[in-house]
């Protein structure tokens, strides 16, 4: 931007050969000191180290959930974007972090990310799936965290680091499992053995049931027959039976 | 027959109540919670000593040594590349770790003391300092409305513990931003 504008400057300095009258040469001689301070600018610009930066942005501002989330349960959240804002490609990553705000602090163990490292070229981005795993025994009340792209830094390098990092609100809220959902949670936590052992009671189920309808029904035979024979007795006119 | 069929029945229900139940459950995991708040691009970019793999803060001291300054340039400048202002915060990164042994280490905090040192960076045009928080708290907010394409440049300094012994330590803090207030 700033080069544009001392091109724009330059350009505006330079002769213009179309109008040489002594006015102007005399003007473009008062201009010629500025020129050269323009191009000594323009050199010492070029000359000068650019820094790299790390830089890190998102367009998520927050990500907001209304409905009360039962303790138990496991939860996928809308995606959000991470971008690589800096000048350098660098490996990124997603660090929950505490807010200033007010509400109950959400451990870090709460989350995972899908992916949970990634690495961005400069102006390229990510979409983050965050899944939010809230256990049995969380307190009910409002949670708040920030979801932080972070530049991955060296683990061993010597000294002091400074890291950016930017990212979406999380906020959302908590309150106790009712009692089916709590079943459910179970249910799902022992996945797949819980699916089997409810489907060997079913079984169970249905063959008592058969078994009891099978035997009531062999009992009941005997004493249909007899009724019948009876009645056949009592129908005869001589009253003996054939 | 009264009697069979109504068997038929519940061991009808009974297999039914596994199907039922796995399209319920296929519905919940299929469930995306949350609704996302969108804005205009907000970004940091960091420069300078401290953020180049090769260009650490090295801060040189003895135990109970307040206030050093790191070896070389000690400023590190914050510029706002992003659409939107943003509200820029000073939180953990990490304590200082030994670097050979991982599991020495000391913390971070507001006071300087045993086991504990105190990271301090300094705003350079406002004329005011923030302490590195310690692990699990809450970010500092330095500024509360950084301007796009506004730069800040910031120093460092480091004060020991007061049962500092030596070697080489590893740590880091961070430089972060959300939305303006």
């Amino acid at each position: 931007m700033r080069i544009s504008r001392l091109v724009t400057l330059l350009a505006a300095a330079a002769p213009n050969q179309r109008g040489a009258t002594r006015e102007w040469e005399w003007s473009s001689m008062k201009r010629f000191p500025v020129f050269c301070v323009l191009v000594l600018a323009v050199l010492l610009c070029a000359a000068a180290p650019a820094f790299a930066g790390i830089g890190v942005g998102t367009d998520t501002r927050s990500i907001e959930i209304s409905r009360p989330l039962a303790a138990g349960g496991t939860y996928a959240l809308i995606p959000f974007s991470i971008i690589n804002t800096g000048t350098e490609a660098s490996g990124y990553g997603i660090l929950p972090s505490p807010t200033s705000k007010p509400g109950r602090r959400v451990p870090p163990s709460w989350l995972s990310f899908d992916p949970a490292a990634f690495y961005l070229h400069p102006e390229q981005s990510a979409r983050v799936a965050a899944t939010l795993h809230i256990p049995a025994d969380a307190a009910p009340g409002t949670y708040q965290i920030q979801l932080l792209g972070v530049p991955k830094l060296p683990d061993l390098a010597q000294g002091g680091r400074v890291n950016v990092g930017v990212g979406p609100l999380l906020s959302f809220t908590v309150v106790a499992p009712s009692i089916w959902q709590r079943a459910y949670f179970v249910f799902m936590d022992h996945m797949p053995w819980s699916a089997v052992a409810v489907f060997v009671l079913l079984v169970l189920v249905v063959a008592a049931i058969v078994l009891l309808v099978l035997r009531r029904r062999g009992r009941r035979r005997p004493a249909d027959s007899a009724v019948q024979g009876a009645a056949l007795a009592a129908a005869s006119p001589s009253g003996r039976t054939i | 027959m009264k009697t069979s069929r109504m068997a038929i029945l519940l061991a009808a229900a009974a297999l039914l109540l596994p199907a039922t139940a796995t399209s319920a459950f296929a519905a919940e995991n299929g469930t995306v919670y949350g609704r996302a708040t969108m804005t205009p691009v907000m970004s940091i970019v960091i420069s300078a000593d401290g953020t180049e793999a090769d260009l650490p803060l090295i801060y040189r001291g003895a135990a109970g040594e307040k206030n050093v300054h790191p070896d070389r340039d000690n400023t590190f400048m914050v510029t706002n590349n992003g659409a939107s202002p943003v509200s820029l915060y000073l939180a953990f990164g990490s304590n200082p770790t030994d670097a050979s042994d991982p599991a020495s280490y000391y913390d971070l905090g507001s006071t300087c003391g045993e086991n504990r040192a105190v990271w301090t960076v300094h705003a350079g045009g406002a004329d005011s300092s923030y302490d590195v928080p310690a692990e699990n708290t809450a970010p500092v907010q330095m500024t509360r409305s950084f301007e796009v394409d506004g730069s800040s440049w910031f120093t460092s300094l480091f004060s020991f513990p007061s049962n500092y012994t030596g070697g080489t330590f590893n740590m880091s803090l961070l430089i972060t931003a959300s939305a303006a207030q």
